[in-house]
């Protein structure tokens, strides 16, 4: 009876840890470092010259047919018509230009020896392969509640394995993350991550659907936030079991804002900024579909390239 | 309710048949390759099957799709530059193994769509080869763009421009003495 007692208590007190460990606040891990591509933080405001126009190939029009085409184009940005209107659509044949033709690729021309078998070889590529940086395609799903709590739902994508999704509970503002694509972490051992984000991004106003669901007499429950102090990034973690990297890829994330949060939060008002100018002057000159020309010709000398 | 299923029994009856056709094991068509190429220009690159005519078709936004202004016909490569101004451009490559159809002078001036206009004259001019009426204006033999006097099919008999004035009836010889 002692015995089946001490069990009871055990199982427990197990349950109650695995419980507290699920609710548990974090930080990302001190020995963590991420930043953001200098491509993004590094706005080089000095004028440089436009690109000069590729000079079009002097073609020799044999014939030509033109049609009048009526046209619907996506809008260029959000909220915005969509660009309407009847197009001019030249195609011309024409006489081939002789614009030379592609080489070859180099392993065809210069077929490579096989080192598959050499062990030397396969020992220096399995130590690059160790010291080269982890490239991660990720996806990054989440909610912000009121522009203050995000809940988050991460995982690893496109590596060969299936990871279950982290689903986790933030103080960071998601909103931040908008407007690039990729970041870099190095963690506590030296191991260098390279993130490419498939990132989703959406607001949720809840007193705005609160009063919407009354009004339509559907039962709304706002979702149990945890409680999170402001201040350093940091999550809670809500699923059960969470996949390992899917859990580093939250800690990463945070690494990332508590390193360069600063930098993101001021991109994202200007880029905001910029977003509303440029909605502002396309609302004010709407963009007219443009003309269309195309040519076509046959590449007489491909042939010849080809047997070389 | 009974019309309804007569329909869709026929439509599946017609997928059916058209799926037999199909079932022919004609054989695989390798991919069109579209790589760029200097002067931002494009080569539209294909290899060809024995017996099977080919048309290419263009678009600027996957919607609507429009005829390039040749016919390829049989095996071997076929090789085509495309230039083009728009912001997007899209080619894909229709291929048909009609049958009777043995060069390309034969694939030039069938008339897969029986209008009675030659599959070269329908994509030179802008319209399908396998539709009667590739325009909401009626039937492409029938239409007279130029308005000349002359439809496609009288233009295409006189061999004359059907996107010019040219109908040699209306031009007068003016002699002053």
């Amino acid at each position: 009876m002692r015995l089946h007692i001490l069990l009871m208590s055990a199982a427990c007190l197990s349950f109650l840890l695995q419980q507290s460990l699920a609710q548990e606040v974090r930080s990302a891990p001190a020995t963590t470092f991420a930043k953001l591509p200098a491509s993004v933080v590094s706005v080089d405001k000095s004028y440089k010259e436009p690109r000069p126009p590729a000079v079009k190939p002097d073609f020799q029009i044999e014939s030509t047919q033109v049609k009048l085409v009526d046209v619907v184009e996506s809008p260029p940005m959000f909220g915005l018509p969509s660009v309407e209107g009847t197009i001019r659509l030249k195609v011309h044949s024409v006489a081939d230009p002789g614009l030379p033709e592609p080489e070859r690729a180099f392993s065809a021309r210069f077929p490579q020896p096989d080192f598959s078998d050499n062990p030397e070889f396969l020992e220096r590529l399995a130590q690059l392969e160790k010291e080269q940086e982890q490239n991660l395609f990720v996806s990054v799903s989440a909610t912000v509640f009121d522009r203050n709590r995000t809940r988050l739902t991460c995982r690893p994508l496109g590596d060969g394995n299936s990871h279950s999704p982290a689903i986790a509970w933030s103080n960071i503002d998601f909103n931040d993350f908008r407007g690039f694509g990729s970041f870099k972490a190095v963690g506590v051992g030296g191991e260098k991550r390279s993130y490419q984000l498939m990132m989703f991004v959406g607001n949720e106003d809840t007193e705005q659907r609160r009063a919407w669901a009354a009004a339509h007499r559907i039962k709304w429950d706002k979702p149990e936030i945890p409680i999170l102090t402001k201040g350093a990034p940091a999550f809670i973690i809500v699923s059960q079991d969470p996949d390992p990297a899917s859990v580093k890829l939250i800690e990463d994330l945070h690494a990332l804002y508590r390193d360069q949060g600063k930098e993101m939060a001021e991109i994202a008002v200007a880029r905001e900024k910029a977003y509303q100018e440029k909605k502002a002057y396309l609302l004010a000159n709407p963009p007219k579909p443009k003309d269309v020309t195309v040519h076509f010709w046959k590449r007489e000398n491909a042939t010849a390239v080809r047997a070389k | 309710m009974k019309p309804f299923y007569l329909k869709l029994t026929l439509s599946v009856a017609m997928i059916a048949a058209l799926a037999g056709k199909a079932v022919g094991n004609p054989a695989p068509q390798p991919q069109l390759t579209l790589d760029p190429a200097s002067q931002e220009t494009f080569n539209a690159d294909w290899e060809g099957v024995a017996g099977r005519t080919y048309f290419m078709h263009f678009s600027t936004d996957l919607t609507d799709w429009h005829f390039a202004p040749f016919i390829e016909y049989g095996d071997g490569a076929h090789n085509w530059g495309v230039h083009s101004d728009a912001d997007r451009f899209f080619i894909r490559l229709c291929c048909t193994d009609f049958p009777g159809i043995n060069n390309l002078d034969d694939a030039m001036s069938a008339d897969f769509d029986g209008d009675g206009l030659s599959n070269i004259f329908e994509v030179t001019y802008g319209y399908d080869p396998f539709e009667i009426a590739s325009t909401i204006d009626g039937p492409d033999a029938a239409l007279d763009p130029d308005a000349d006097g002359l439809d496609h099919a009288a233009e295409q008999a006189l061999g004359t421009d059907p996107m010019a004035k040219d109908n040699p009836l209306l031009q007068l010889e003016v002699i002053i003495d």
